[in-house]
């Protein structure tokens, strides 16, 4: 399938997992299938809420980005990190998908009370994650995000 | 004047039957005998007194002649000196049986019976010597023929003639004499029958009575013999046994027998219902017998037939050596005599069976195994018999003095006095209930009473009649099983504790297990994805710089990895194996198959056919798709060759079905079957192997929790075959729809 990206605008992209190997799944699965975005990676709620923000340095991570969250991580999960993310008044809008291995309707439900975009299973995203990256692909090109502070 | 002595006088008795003379008959006859009497002696004097010559005198004369002739008495003349007779009338000769003109010249002594001649002459003497003015006497004449007559006589002696002589009046006794007998003869029967009335009410038994009777009816009737015959004495019923008698040889009473037929006396009697009599035994035609008779020189006799119950008790007999002519008053005398007899037997029959029914109830009443009581209305005892002495170890004459309440438990007394006033009242007609009496020595005995009540004719109570046993034994039993039974409850209450506590216990471990393989294969899997993902990219990223060996490695790393996984994916199905998926069903085991050939990987490959028609199944569809996938599969990845051949067939075995997966695949060694069924076992090396080992563990486990059993069959080279049964379904478990499993489950796949 063709990349039918905005010319020259990079979607920032925040993976929060505190699995390595998992995390590294989703970076080559990006290889794999030639999407350069960049990548951010938090190992955990509280992290991704730093880079969010731009702590202890940092810029804030540029927009349009997008969070791809794990649920179960130490010190911040990812509901926690959800509900965090919503009473951030800066941060509210963001757009987050969930990865995670958790078939649990009640992590369903409790993810999409925070308004996530989407709940994805990594064992149904195919191998490599193709099913999700495909559905990726097909969001940037057809929904439309904001850009810059507004 | 009438003739009143050649007519018989008949008089009869209020039921018409013919009676002899009365004591007051015969002296108003006699009364009215003397009146005449006297009349005519008046007569007489007056004539006496006339002047003899004249006409008148004699018209008179020749009137008195023609009077004194046809007198109905007899009227003689008879020289005062000489005895001789100077006249008679013709009554007198006919009284004599002389013919007329016979007489005059006789002396009166002549025809005077000898025993009556002194006295006779002595009435005489004193008439004429004026001792007497006048006799009057009974004697006997001797009639011509010889025979006697009987005759009161009234003499008076005439003096003033010129030779005296005696006039007297002769009144022909014989009637009268012949009542009088009649009377004494009834008088003597009557008073016999007395003597046995008495007789019978005080005779101890029947033959004490029979001995009296026959003697008595023997001086009655004056006859020689007398026997009472007894009908079927001895049970044959064709015989009479001689049961009393008198008169007969010795040896006799008691043991001769009469046969009832008619040709004896007795069974004639019998055969006509009615009393006979015999006048002349010889000339007798209507039977000939019996020897009896014969041998003593019975020549009369009557019979007549004592009666009984339901048929004659026998006969009673009257027999004369001489022929005597019996008369109707002798045979009814005999019938009463037998009617007696009748009436005495039943009696004394009546009082036997009393006494012996008597003696049975007072044999129950002492001899019962039970205490068998009578008291008052008031609950004194009045009657017990010995058992309730040992009962309560008092003696007779302390509980006489006592009552029912005293010996009662007191409380035990309130509800016994309750129920004894129902009862006395008449609200109810017994009552039963256990209580307890209180021994001589203080002890307690359980006893169960029953009461009931006796009422007099007012209905008012009589007496209260109680049966007591003694519950001692009972009680102790009843108590121990009471105790046992308690013991059995505890027991059981405690084991039931013991089994729920153990059953919780189970399902909490079951559970746990279920769960820790639930969560154990969950959790397991992140890691072994991690390794699996991480061998696979080293693979994509430095495959051509690894040696060779390394190369292999990291091949083995995959292959146990994918290992690992298959096993974590059967143990999870295994966990699950168990949980029911909604509700039990009926299976349609076809359609099931259908789906799994279907699914399975490489079964295009093979050959498997399935029977058609498999009896409908019972439990959860799952399972059963479970089993048949699983040894589909083993068929399968066992087989040796690229293409086989699996067979699939089932059998109805009653309320179990049995299927068999048949291939033609290598088989398992005997060495090995019985392990085929444990976890994890394989027969050929892990890596060349996709299959866990978990496969046939699963089915059996599958198998028998749904009640059926599996095993495998491989005896020959080739070819392995597992059974197993499953249970039917039956129409009259209502199950659902058949089904082959439900839409919404997920096939156990891995």
């Amino acid at each position: 399938m063709e990349d039918n990206l905005r010319e020259g605008r990079p979607i920032h992209i925040l993976l929060v997992d505190d699995d390595e190997v998992d995390a590294e799944l989703v970076v080559r699965s990006f290889q794999k299938h030639a999407i350069d975005h960049p990548v951010t990676i938090a190992r955990n709620g509280m992290e991704a809420l730093a880079v969010l923000r731009g702590e202890s340095g940092d810029h804030p991570l540029p927009r349009p980005n997008m969070i791809l969250l794990d649920l179960k991580m130490p010190k911040m999960n990812g509901i926690e990190f959800l509900t965090e993310l919503r009473r951030d008044e800066y941060l509210r809008d963001s757009v987050v998908f969930v990865l995670t291995t958790s078939d649990d309707n009640q992590d369903k439900a409790a993810a999409y009370h925070q308004c996530v975009a989407g709940y994805i299973l990594k064992g149904k995203a195919g191998a490599d994650l193709s099913g999700a990256l495909g559905l990726f692909r097909e969001y940037w090109a057809v929904v439309d995000l904001p850009v810059g502070d507004v | 004047m009438r003739n009143r002595y050649r007519t018989k006088t008949v008089l009869a008795d209020s039921q018409g039957h013919e009676r002899g003379p009365s004591y007051e008959d015969l002296l108003r006859t006699n009364h009215a005998l003397r009146e005449e009497l006297h009349q005519v002696r008046q007569f007489l004097l007056s004539l006496a007194d006339g002047k003899a010559g004249s006409p008148a005198a004699q018209r008179a004369g020749q009137m008195y002649k023609f009077f004194v002739d046809m007198a109905p008495i007899g009227m003689a003349r008879t020289d005062a000196e000489t005895g001789v007779i100077l006249g008679a009338n013709r009554c007198f000769h006919e009284m004599l049986g002389y013919d007329y003109g016979e007489l005059p010249g006789k002396r009166f002594t002549e025809i005077t019976f000898r025993e009556d001649r002194d006295e006779n002459w002595s009435h005489f003497r004193n008439v004429i010597e004026n001792r007497e003015h006048r006799a009057v006497f009974e004697k006997r004449y001797i009639r011509k023929d010889g025979n006697l007559v009987w005759a009161r006589v009234v003499t008076t002696n005439i003096f003033d003639v010129e030779r005296p002589y005696v006039v007297a009046i002769i009144h022909d006794l014989t009637e009268q004499k012949a009542t009088e007998e009649a009377l004494a003869i009834k008088t003597r029967q009557t008073e016999c029958l007395s003597s046995m009335r008495l007789k019978a009410l005080t005779a101890e038994n029947l033959q004490v009575l029979f001995d009296h009777v026959v003697n008595e009816t023997r001086v009655a009737l004056g006859v020689d013999f007398v026997k009472i015959l007894e009908l079927d004495a001895a049970g044959d019923g064709k015989s009479l046994l001689l049961r009393s008698g008198v008169g007969w040889r010795p040896g006799i009473v008691g043991a001769a027998r009469v046969y009832t037929g008619p040709q004896s006396q007795a069974g004639y009697t019998l055969a006509v219902e009615n009393p006979v009599v015999v006048k002349d035994l010889n000339r007798e035609t209507r039977f000939s017998g019996p020897a009896l008779l014969r041998e003593h020189g019975v020549q009369s006799g009557m019979s007549v037939i004592i009666p009984g119950q339901n048929r004659p008790f026998g006969v009673l007999g009257a027999h004369a050596k001489s022929r005597r002519a019996f008369t109707d008053a002798d045979v009814d005398f005999l019938q009463n005599v037998a009617n007696l007899l009748s009436v005495s037997i039943r009696h004394l029959w009546a009082e036997a069976e009393l006494n012996a029914s008597e003696a049975r109830f007072r044999a129950i009443f002492h001899n019962a195994a039970v205490v068998i009581a009578i008291t008052d209305p008031n609950g004194n005892w009045l009657d017990f018999n010995n058992q309730l002495c040992e009962l309560t170890g008092y003696s007779r004459e302390e509980l006489l003095q006592s009552s029912f309440q005293a010996i009662t438990h007191p409380d035990d007394l309130r509800a016994d006095l309750e129920n004894l006033e129902q009862l006395r009242a008449g609200l109810i007609s017994s009552y039963g209930m256990e209580k307890r009496y209180l021994r001589n020595d203080g002890s307690i005995v359980w006893i169960h009473l029953a009461v009931s009540c006796e009422r007099g004719q007012d209905g008012a109570p009589d007496y209260f009649i109680g049966i007591i046993e003694d519950i001692t034994e009972q009680k102790r039993a009843e108590e121990l099983l009471r105790k046992k039974e308690e013991a059995l409850r505890t027991l059981n209450a405690t084991l039931e504790h013991r089994v729920r506590d153990r059953t919780e216990e189970l399902i909490r471990r079951n559970e746990e297990l279920d769960q820790f393989a639930y969560v154990a294969s969950h959790d397991l899997r992140a890691p072994l994805r991690a390794i699996q993902s991480l061998a696979g990219w080293i693979k994509e990223d430095s495959w051509e710089g690894l040696t060779e060996t390394s190369q292999r490695h990291l091949n083995l790393l995959q292959g146990r990895a994918q290992r690992l996984e298959t096993m974590l994916n059967d143990l999870l199905a295994y966990s699950r194996a168990d949980k029911s998926k909604g509700q039990l069903r009926r299976i349609d085991p076809n359609q099931i198959l259908k789906e799994v050939v279907e699914t399975i990987p490489h079964s295009h490959d093979f050959t498997i056919t399935v029977q058609t028609g498999m009896p409908l199944g019972k439990g959860y569809p799952v399972a059963l798709e479970l089993v048949f996938r699983n040894l589909l599969e083993n068929a399968i990845k066992h087989h040796d060759r690229q293409h086989g051949i699996i067979k699939v067939g089932a059998r109805d075995m009653g309320d179990m079905i049995e299927f068999w997966v048949t291939d033609d695949g290598p088989g398992i060694p005997p060495d090995y079957q019985d392990r085929v069924f444990e976890m994890f076992q394989t027969l050929k090396p892990r890596d060349v192997v996709e299959g866990s080992g978990i496969g046939l563990a699963l089915v059996k486990k599958t198998v028998e929790n749904h009640g059926g059993r599996v095993e495998v069959e491989s005896s020959a080279k080739r070819g392995t075959t597992v059974r197993f049964t499953w249970p039917q379904y039956e129409e009259s478990w209502d199950g659902g729809q058949p089904e082959g499993r439900e839409a919404d489950s997920h096939p156990a796949r891995g």
